[in-house]
């Protein structure tokens, strides 16, 4: 917290991510550049790691839409593990450019469809 | 050769200030005289300078503050900047947002100073 | 200590210290960093909360040039900051000119670009001032040195590991002629900088011009070359001319004085910069290039 006592508008957007069932991280990432703008909840070690490859993975699923994206722009991207599920929301896109609202869950606290349905619920917060 | 001494020491000064996207030298009379522009007209960009120049030197004229150093322009997206160069000729710098103005300020004394002497050894 | 054109292989020790030490002694104040590029970073109780650096766009450069926000709204921004005394990131968000979330998080990666473009560059003292008056849209809460720290390292690692040893902020990028396709849509950027890779501007200069983060510029670009897209051109400052630029005229005409004079060059190319293979470029992408008309042009008002 700032010495004003200003909080963070991420900081609160994202914790609002963090309290859905099962959500472990909630990070916003960059994908110009594989940073992680902020994040919350429990990163662990290899963090920095992961939010890069989400955003290279962003830039390659859009690259796969192809020119005049027939099919509208993407949306999300989803992993998922036999223990987790990394959800990537695009919530804004630029040539070149881009932010997501990237989020890791535990498969065995939640189901993917309710996963993605209240985090899609919750990421045009992040950005306004 | 005056012709390559000029360009040259126009682009090593577009070299050494971060932020300066292009130079002219043109004549007091509104002549383009060498351009590095990489795309704004010379023939207007010399034109213009030249007006400026005088208007820029009659205004320090007219409220006393003696020898114009430097006339510039600032816009949203970059910055126009003129010298006196000798008596004969204007030198145009055009910079974007990010124009290190102090580093222009210092290093663009040098430049002036050997393209007066380049256009004084030419005759001018 | 590295020169111009020789990339760091990690954050300079005296602007590593600096922060460390600004942050440690909760600094309220101004870092300046002389240098090349240099830049200046501004703290509040040891976290950064803005960053000013000729080395890459801040966010004003950032929200105007990337259209988020337009002109009239900024300086109406500006100027309601400048009378009330209210924080310009005030004025920009109550007059829902961006939004809070999206401010901060721009805030966040261009304080970030502003301390990897010095970082990368030649870093020679840094000092701290005292709070410097001026209009700032500034982060709140201020970053942590450290996370910036982190993050600078994180850049030049990855820069490191795949581009060409002489790719900087500075060297001056080419499209190669025909590498592509008329009609390929590149995607993610690329068509922009394509377009505008001219030889004559420099990946800081690109990232200028489209408004966007100079890491990010260099990291498409350090691609766009391993793809054969663009050659980098990284020669000391002052270098002759190559082809690749302006050519001496090859006979100069009799009316080759101004009548005041001076030795008169006779308009060639309008500074075309490009090489032949510009012209091979599909339609689309000449109307990207930032010109002013080409051959005869009767030219803009500039």
């Amino acid at each position: 917290m700032g010495v004003t006592g200003v909080v963070s508008s991420l900081e609160e957007s994202l914790q609002n991510v963090l309290a859905v069932d099962g959500v472990q991280v909630a990070a916003l990432v960059d994908v110009a550049t594989g940073m992680v703008v902020h994040s919350v909840g429990d990163e662990g070690p290899d963090f920095a790691a992961a939010a890069a490859s989400v955003a290279d993975e962003a830039r390659a699923c859009r690259g796969m839409l192809g020119p005049g994206r027939p099919g509208g722009d993407l949306d999300e991207i989803s992993l998922v593990t036999a223990s987790r599920i990394h959800l990537a929301r695009v919530l804004s896109e630029q040539p070149g450019e881009g932010m997501v609202l990237f989020v890791d869950l535990d498969k065995h606290r939640v189901n993917f469809a309710l996963a993605s349905l209240r985090v899609g619920q919750a990421a045009p917060a992040v950005l306004a | 050769m005056a012709e390559d001494a000029l360009l040259a020491e126009m682009r090593t000064l577009r070299e050494r200030v971060a932020g300066i996207t292009g130079t002219a030298l043109a004549s007091r009379d509104g002549l383009i005289v060498r351009e590095d522009t990489g795309g704004v007209d010379p023939d207007n960009l010399a034109a213009l300078s030249a007006t400026w120049l005088a208007l820029a030197q009659r205004m320090s004229n007219e409220v006393g503050q003696g020898l114009l150093r430097e006339a510039m322009t600032r816009s949203t997206a970059g910055c126009v900047a003129i010298y006196a160069v000798g008596a004969r000729a204007v030198l145009v710098l055009i910079g974007d947002e990010g124009l290190d103005i102090s580093s222009l300020r210092r290093d663009s004394r040098g430049t002036l100073d050997t393209i007066a002497k380049l256009l004084a050894d030419s005759g001018v | 200590m590295s020169t111009p054109n020789q990339p760091v292989a990690t954050i300079p020790t005296p602007l590593r210290q600096a922060f460390i030490d600004c942050a440690a002694s909760r600094l309220s104040g101004v870092l300046r960093v002389t240098g090349q590029p240099g830049g200046a970073f501004h703290f509040s109780e040891g976290k950064i909360v803005a960053g000013e650096t000729p080395g890459a766009p801040g966010i004003e450069a950032i929200l105007l040039r990337s259209k988020r926000v337009d002109e009239s709204g900024w300086d109406a921004a500006f100027a309601a900051a400048a009378a009330t005394g209210r924080e310009m990131r005030n004025e920009l968000i109550g007059r829902e000119l961006v939004g809070a979330g999206e401010l901060e998080a721009l805030l966040r990666t261009t304080i970030a670009d502003a301390v990897f473009a010095v970082a990368y560059g030649v870093v020679e003292i840094c000092r701290a001032e005292a709070p410097a008056a001026g209009l700032l849209v500034t982060l709140e809460p201020g970053a942590e040195a450290e996370w910036l720290l982190a993050e600078t390292s994180r850049r030049i690692r990855v820069l490191r590991s795949f581009t060409d040893p002489v790719f900087n902020a500075r060297a001056r990028v080419i499209a190669v002629s025909g590498a592509v396709r008329p009609g390929l849509v590149l995607g993610e950027g690329r068509d922009e900088l394509a377009a505008l890779a001219d030889g004559r501007r420099t990946p800081r200069d690109l990232a200028f011009v489209l408004g966007r983060g100079v890491y990010a510029t260099m990291l498409e670009l350090g691609r766009m070359q391993a793809d054969g897209l663009i050659l980098a051109d990284s020669r000391p400052p002052g270098s002759p001319a190559d082809d690749e630029e302006e050519t001496p005229s090859p006979a100069v005409a009799d009316d080759a004085e101004t009548p005041g004079g001076l030795p008169r060059r006779r308009r060639e190319h309008a500074g075309q910069g490009g090489r032949s293979g510009g012209r091979d470029l599909p339609a689309a992408f000449r109307l990207l290039r930032l010109r002013y008309g080409e051959g005869t042009s009767t030219g803009g008002t500039g």
